[in-house]
């Protein structure tokens, strides 16, 4: 009589082991994310995860999809100051390590917003919360001792100001020197400025070879194992000149390429390549290195359909960075196209493009001041990209924050902190959930399903 | 007792059946053509207005049947390349995949498919409101249920025109993505006509439970509801509530989805139809999505045609949580259909 039963009983349950609910929304949430490249890729999402796992910050960076998720299902996306706001232009992903500095074509430094690979329309707190609860996991990540809520609170009170100095007719304000209390921002200045005169990227990524400079390959640095440049095959190489058109005559022949795994965190399982182009003189030393990075759709994507904000991922990511930047040469070799069907981002790289990094933020880089001065520089950055939006759309921000500052500063360190503190814990929930179902999340890799060879040997396969 | 009489009725009658109703024993083949073409209007809550041309379904396909066996293949056009899934197509293409694609036999009462097929419950919904271009069922649009999945369906067909129960096995993470984890979902449905014959025949009692699991960590996806539908070609009546258990990858949230519509068509042309229906997102909490659609068409037969106003409205946590939707649309809608053998 209760045959049936059973095998209804038996099917469902096949292969399902009883978890942490959280941890299970978790994995299903970045798999799903994740499964075109989890399926084309494997081994290469794999790395990403494993990074994913090791610090609460590394998981931040590739959460973004769980960030929309809780939004989406009501748990950050609570408050009383959204009311009717449309969606401004943003970054989408604006965590402290997506800043930094970046040296424009007259060679001076500022500090900007450097990663638009999901830049897209988004409410304007999805910003602004995604910075402060990622101001507070790099807090909690440098073991800091001291309260979290000051340091949001000036953060959302310096984009609070901006915004209104914006909307009165100030012009934006481009972030040349640090504050006198920033040390974080007096790093990334002092030593940029240091590897931009000793030209540090040529003597670390690349070697002379009888007269002519070319890449290293294999391990670069020691401590990165993971970080590998390797050859590029001849076919790839041959196309290569087609993802360069638009600099025209700017930059000199291209003189070596090769591919670079293990950077970055969300994007480290995307297609990376380095080229080497010859300088101005025939001196090895005046070289330009460029980065051609893959870009996806955003991970926001989809929330204003069928009102796509731009007509392809390349005009999205290029106009987000043109848009956010307080000048559009903010990096001169800045561009996005596409390359063999593939949308990519060229960019410079250069050790004097610093980024903030919270591996650095120890001894007087790690105080109160530094930190709540990093909060009021991103807040002021993060409101310079929205007050780009519609004059209107500004309007009603302000509008929003003006009816309670002090409530709206409260509502979102209170945020900060509770989000910090779910991430501090789905860090080690990730963690378990790859020990229990394995590197790529229990999807498995089907060898029928192999990219084809154009596409494999482009997407490459972990070292 | 009572289910010894049921299938000991089914097992003496010698029914038709769908198949045998359509050729007869000869081979048979049809096209399949269903394409939907609208202009919309729409104007955000809190978005900027703006009007847009969309093709939201185009579906193109061939089912054969011959004897017992039938078979079907669907294919759609959709919106889609991301994450490098299709190298050298570059931006938001519109791509073919497959919607439909199985084999089945007939035998007597029974009747099996396997492959890609279309669920159980979504397609039983549909049929009553017909109207699918004006709105896919909230079944569908909130991710309940999917309208097709890779696994297999056995369906029986009651005797004397009462109906059928019929049974699924499927992957449970519908015809759009890959199966993650070794459970199967299983579904169990019954569309049972209480009164065959005369002017109640097109009334139906649907009854629906599935038990089953998404994602890698086998989250829990149980949907157990039905409702009373009236399938009339005239008229078309409709009441149905759904629990869900499990939604959106979080096995602990616990949601409803409630609707009900009408449809009927005058003087051989003029169609109206009505349609609301509102999602629960949360049972626990103020969260909810209400959609109410109204609309007036005309129908020219392939051809239906309709002006439809379309109001999505949110309270609670959702109001918040999912931006851009709500909205108020104005659509101007065309559809065109050779609905195939065995719809």
């Amino acid at each position: 009589m209760f045959r049936p039963l059973l095998i209804v009983t038996m099917l469902s349950a096949c292969g399902g082991a009883s978890v942490d609910s959280r941890e299970a929304e978790l994995s299903t949430v970045i798999a799903r994310a994740d499964e075109v490249l989890l399926r084309s890729r494997p081994s290469l999402v794999a790395g990403r995860y494993q990074r994913m796992a090791a610090t609460p910050f590394d998981f931040y960076r590739g959460n973004l999809a769980v960030f929309r998720h809780d939004w989406e299902l009501g748990r950050t996306s609570r408050s009383g100051f959204l009311g009717s706001v449309p969606p401004v232009w943003g970054l989408a992903d604006p965590h402290p390590e997506n800043f930094g500095v970046l040296i424009a074509s007259d060679g001076t430094a500022a500090i900007e917003p450097n990663d638009f690979d999901s830049a897209d329309r988004v409410p304007y707190l999805f910003d602004l919360r995604r910075l402060v609860a990622g101001l507070v996991i790099a807090m909690r990540q440098a073991n800091v001792q001291f309260e979290s809520r000051p340091i949001v609170v000036a953060a959302v009170n310096r984009y609070s100001s901006v915004l209104h100095a914006r909307a009165a007719g100030e012009p934006g304000v481009r972030v040349t020197v640090n504050e006198p209390k920033d040390t974080i921002g007096a790093d990334l200045f002092k030593r940029s400025r240091r590897d931009l005169s000793a030209r540090a990227e040529l003597g670390g990524l690349t070697e002379v070879v009888e007269g002519k400079r070319r890449f290293k390959r294999g391990v670069i640095d020691p401590d990165e194992p993971t970080q590998v440049l390797s050859e590029l095959p001849p076919s790839l190489r041959g196309e290569l000149p087609s993802v360069l058109r638009r600099l025209g005559d700017r930059e000199g022949a291209l003189l070596d390429a090769v591919r670079e795994f293990g950077s970055g965190v969300a994007s480290w399982p995307r297609v990376r390549l380095l080229l080497l182009l010859d300088g101005p003189t025939d001196a090895p030393g005046d070289d330009v290195i460029l980065e051609v990075k893959e870009l996806s759709e955003s991970a926001v994507a989809g929330w204003y359909r069928p009102s796509l904000p731009s007509t392809d991922t390349p005009t999205r990511v290029e106009g987000a960075a043109r848009r956010a930047w307080a000048r559009p040469d903010a990096d001169p070799r800045f561009f996005a196209t596409n390359w063999l069907g593939l949308p990519v981002l060229v960019r410079t790289e250069s050790e004097a493009f610093k980024g903030i990094r919270v591996s650095r933020m120890a001894g007087d880089r790690g105080t109160a001041a530094a930190f709540t001065a990093l909060g009021e520089l991103c807040g002021g950055l993060l409101a310079r990209v929205h007050s780009e939006s519609e004059p209107e759309i500004v309007k009603q921000i302000i509008e929003q924050i003006d009816r309670g500052p002090e409530v709206f500063a409260d509502e979102q360190a209170a945020f900060a902190d509770d989000y910090a503190a779910q991430v501090l814990v789905d860090q080690q929930r990730f963690a378990s959930a790859l020990e229990r179902l394995g590197p790529t999340l229990g999807i498995q890799h089907d060898v029928r399903e192999q990219a084809p060879s154009v596409a494999a040997s482009l997407f490459g396969v972990a070292p | 007792m009572s289910l010894l009489v049921v299938v000991s009725l089914a097992l003496a009658q010698v029914d038709a059946g769908v198949v045998d109703e359509v050729d007869g024993g000869a081979f048979v083949w049809s096209p399949i053509i269903d394409v939907f073409g609208e202009f919309q209007a729409r104007v955000p809550r809190d978005a900027a207005p703006f009007t847009t041309f969309a093709v939201p379904r185009v579906q193109a396909g061939v089912e054969a049947g011959w004897k017992g066996a039938a078979g079907r293949v669907l294919l759609e056009g959709v919106y889609a390349t991301q994450g490098g899934a299709l190298i050298g197509v570059a931006g938001d293409s519109i791509v073919i995949r497959l919607r439909e694609a199985w084999g089945g036999y007939r035998w007597r009462f029974l009747e099996a498919q396997l492959g890609l097929v279309p669920t159980l419950t979504v397609p039983e919904v549909e049929r009553a409101f017909l109207f699918r271009e004006l709105s896919a069922d909230g079944l569908e649009t909130y991710r309940i249920k999917p309208p097709a999945d890779l696994g297999a369906t056995l369906k029986g067909h009651l005797p004397a025109g009462y109906g059928w129960v019929a049974a699924s096995v499927t992957n449970g993470e519908g015809y759009t993505s890959r199966e993650l984890n070794a459970g199967k979902n299983v579904e169990v449905t019954a569309a049972v006509h209480p009164v065959p014959r005369g002017v109640l025949e097109p009334l139906t009692l649907l009854g629906s439970a599935m038990v089953g699991t998404t994602g890698p960590s086998s989250t829990i996806t149980n949907r157990y509801g039905g409702g009373v539908l009236w399938a009339g070609s005239k008229l078309g009546l409709g009441a149905t509530a759904f629990t869900v258990q499990g939604w959106m990858d979080d096995g602990s949230r616990r949601a409803l989805l409630v609707q009900g519509f009408a449809r009927g068509e005058l003087f051989s042309r003029l169609l109206l139809a009505a349609r609301v229906q509102l999602f629960q997102r949360d049972t626990t909490q103020d969260d909810q999505v209400l959609e109410l659609i109204g609309a007036v068409g005309l129908k020219a037969e392939p051809v239906e045609f309709f002006v439809a106003v379309h109001r999505t409205a949110l309270s609670g946590l959702a109001r918040t949580a999912l931006p851009g939707v709500d909205s108020t649309d104005v659509r101007a809608v065309v559809r065109v259909r050779w609905p195939g053998l065995y719809q």
